[in-house]
């Protein structure tokens, strides 16, 4: 048994009172990640800093970098060279790691990303919790891209998506955010570990000698430096061998395209959502993250209380799980979405459906309670 | 004559010595034919202004897209210093039997 | 002297539809194209042993997409740290960075100071022609000061960096400076830098006779080799020279050479630490 059996051994049967940050990076750990590169920023900086003690443990490499874009580009190179990496943030770092970002998502880099949400703009309430960075995950980095966003409400979570992540990410060759809130990280729960052979690991697909990495198929396989194949990763627009070719129309059109397409063709595989539907409902929540604790909470008061309302907790933020949203606008009158910002993922609500999207707005650093969205959605006791 | 070559290639190389380096060493007299691909060279001028000899001359001569190409009027006169083939920006330059 | 029929013997370390380079003629990236081949080839390192990280700009196409191996053209000034990640996962490989001035004594000082500074095993040629040249001609942080260029219109205003001399204070284990005249030294060099373990940096003046010369009124690259000619001065004979005769001239040579221990390995030696008992 390697050295990272040896190690996740050690979590056999156990049940640990820890916090979405050690969840997270422990996750990580049982997903195989074998190098992270970040840099200390609120309220990350745990996830650095248990990793730095733990991943030597398992033969990988913890870089701690002078800034969030050697960060990230140091996670990019690592992954050309072999490795499974992540890194972690909050929304300044966030900021500064777009432009690498898109060159993730142009040259098809799978990593994962995770952004630690805190009040923003700018440095903001830099030791509180907000869910403000929704639509910069989508759309921070410039041109036309998909992207694949996570989000988790529990600690649990925090270290069972963080696994999903770095197999959406091999599986659509794509970075992927995990968008998780502040106060998730510095939350304590019971983290329920399981064995490791139970763990579903997606094998990163490697190019056979006739297949290209940047064509010839939806989802190509990667090459990785030092097989003697004489890769070429670029940023540019390129052909299918990875060579640069910013002339023609054609070559633009196709690879743009096929990027994007991969991941909105696959949205329906990719989107994991938790719907709670009642027949005959008129009124319904929809939320994420730590948000949907209490709305939830709000929607077993209003139970109680005679009223029929129903839930939907969105576990993939990006791509949006459009189809579903259309049909849950289709059954009720009012969709009501509580959000720590002014309004992101109301927004994009808004476009699929024809009833009525009431945004519950609540920023400053103070989470949401059951009585707050409780009385927001028309309940007076 | 040769020596006179043999003497204008160490006052060169000289200056190349002071530098530290190893000195690519020379094989006079070699029977060696400079070619220029003509498809490769842009009519820059460094091998003509670099070589000890002038071995170069710019000629009338321009290739497709309209570069001066160099002639290698003075062969004879290469001392095989590999001075041209190494600052050709294009490797256009090569040694032929 | 390799003889050989149709073409030049080192054509064969290229991808030949990259060819010929899109460079300018009389550029001196091509030079150091050539001088870089050079080097691998008397130390008979193999393509496929080598990593070529680049940045943005003409510098940062030496390698990229004219040399073969495997390539990592990355974004504005980020090679370096970029390459950083590479030689963690691939430290047997030699991971070479060949960029401009603009990219890495600009936009990525930050992240080839901090490289300097971990010594980290990785061959950086700095190729500093003084300009953006890409974009047109505007000043960079090595342009001379009181050159007019693009945006300077009223004459530079600023300092210009000494970047061999910030990376040799930032703690790299091998640092020289040459022009691309002095091109067997500079083979030389190229070869010291990729036998060397640590951080090997080589600052190498080169012509850019399109968008500086222009500027300086040298118009061709052969005018400019004789204009590095002119005013270098080797470091050796620069210790005994006053500070007024040494202005504005180029100091060649081996700046220092030292034996600090290389990050990945120390990296290594913390996992090291772990291979029996794993709590």
């Amino acid at each position: 048994m390697n050295k990272r059996g040896k190690y996740l051994k050690n979590f056999e049967n156990k049940n640990l009172f820890i916090n979405g940050n050690e969840a997270l990076s422990y996750g990580a750990i049982f997903a195989g990640c074998n190098f992270f590169a970040g840099y200390p920023i609120t309220p990350s900086s745990e996830i650095a800093k248990l990793l730095s003690r733990e991943l030597p443990k398992v033969d990988s490499y913890f870089l701690q970098m002078e800034d969030e874009i050697a960060s990230i580009s140091a996670v990019i190179g690592s992954v050309w060279a072999g490795g499974k990496s992540m890194t972690a943030t909050s929304g300044p770092g966030f900021s500064l790691m777009m432009e690498n970002i898109g060159y993730a998502c142009m040259t098809e880099t799978p990593c994962v990303i995770v952004n630690v949400q805190r009040s923003g703009p700018s440095t903001g309430q830099a030791t509180k919790t907000a869910q403000g960075d929704i639509m910069q995950a989508r759309w921070g980095t410039h041109g036309d891209h998909e992207i694949i966003a996570l989000s988790p409400s529990t600690v649990q979570e925090c270290f069972d998506l963080i696994i999903k992540c770095f197999n959406l990410s091999e599986q659509y060759r794509t970075p992927v955010i995990f968008l998780m809130e502040g106060i998730t990280a510095n939350l304590r729960e019971k983290v329920i570990f399981p064995l490791a052979k139970n763990v579903n690991i997606t094998p990163r697909r490697k190019a056979k000698k006739n297949e290209q990495a940047f064509g010839g198929e939806l989802i190509p396989p990667i090459i990785e430096f030092g097989h003697g194949r004489d890769v070429h990763v670029t940023g540019s627009t390129h052909m299918e061998n990875g060579m640069r070719d910013i002339v023609s129309q054609g070559v633009h059109d196709k690879l743009v395209r096929r990027i994007n397409t991969k991941i909105s063709k696959n949205r329906e595989k990719i989107t994991v959502l938790d719907e709670k539907i009642v027949e005959g409902a008129n009124d319904a929540i929809v939320s994420y993250g730590v948000t949907a604790r209490p709305a939830y909470g709000a929607v077993l008061k209003a139970k109680k209380h005679n009223k029929n309302i129903s839930f939907n907790r969105l576990v993939t933020i990006w791509p949006f799980p459009k189809k579903q949203i259309i049909n849950l606008g289709k059954q009720v009158d009012r969709i009501y979405v509580p959000e720590m910002n002014l309004g992101q993922i109301s927004r994009e609500i808004e476009r699929y459906v024809n009833c009525e999207v009431i945004p519950i707005t609540k920023i400053g650093g103070i989470p949401f309670t059951v009585d707050e969205i409780y009385k927001e959605i028309g309940g007076t006791k | 004559m040769i020596f006179f070559i043999i003497y204008l290639f160490k006052i060169y190389t000289k200056d190349l010595l002071r530098f530290n380096s190893v000195v690519v060493s020379s094989k006079n007299g070699e029977n060696t034919l400079i070619k220029i691909d003509e498809k490769l060279c842009k009519g820059c001028d460094i091998c003509y202004t670099i070589c000890p000899v002038n071995v170069f001359k710019k000629s009338d001569e321009i290739n497709k897209k309209g570069y001066f190409i160099p002639n290698p009027v003075n062969n004879d006169k290469c001392i095989n210093c590999g001075l041209c083939l190494v600052m050709c920006p294009e490797f256009a330059i090569y040694l032929d039997d | 002297m390799v003889t050989s029929k149709n073409k030049n013997p080192l054509i064969k370390y290229l991808r030949k539809e990259a060819l010929p380079t899109t460079f300018c003629p009389g550029c001196g990236c091509g030079t150091i194209l050539n001088a870089y081949v050079n080097a691998l080839d008397n130390l008979k390192i193999h393509p496929e042993k080598t990593i070529s990280v680049t940045g943005i700009g003409c510098s940062s196409w030496i390698t990229s997409p004219h040399f073969k191996g495997d390539t990592l053209h990355t974004t504005h000034g980020r090679a370096v740290a970029f390459a950083t990640g590479v030689k963690v996962m691939k430290p047997d490989m030699h991971v070479v960075v060949i960029a401009g001035d603009g990219d890495l004594a600009g936009i990525g000082i930050n992240h080839l100071i901090h490289a300097a500074r971990r010594n980290i095993g990785l061959t950086v040629l700095l190729v500093n022609n003084n300009i953006y040249g890409m974009t047109g001609g505007q000043f960079s942080a090595t342009t001379p000061k009181g050159l007019i260029t693009t945006s300077s219109p009223y004459k530079n205003i600023e300092n210009p960096f000494n970047i061999a001399d910030i990376i040799t204070a930032s703690g790299a284990n091998y640092v020289a400076r040459w022009t691309t005249y002095q091109i067997f030294p500079l083979i030389h060099s190229i070869e010291e830098a990729l036998k060397t373990k640590g951080f090997s940096f080589i600052e190498i003046i080169s012509q850019c006779p399109m968008n500086y010369g222009r500027f300086l009124g040298i118009r061709t690259g052969g005018k400019f080799l004789e204009y590095f000619k002119e005013n270098s001065i080797n470091i050796e004979k620069a210790k005994n020279l006053s500070e007024n005769e040494i202005r504005g001239k180029f100091i060649v040579g081996k700046l220092v050479e030292r034996n600090s221990p290389e990050f990945t390995e120390q990296l290594r030696d913390i996992n090291k630490k772990f291979q029996d008992d794993h709590r």
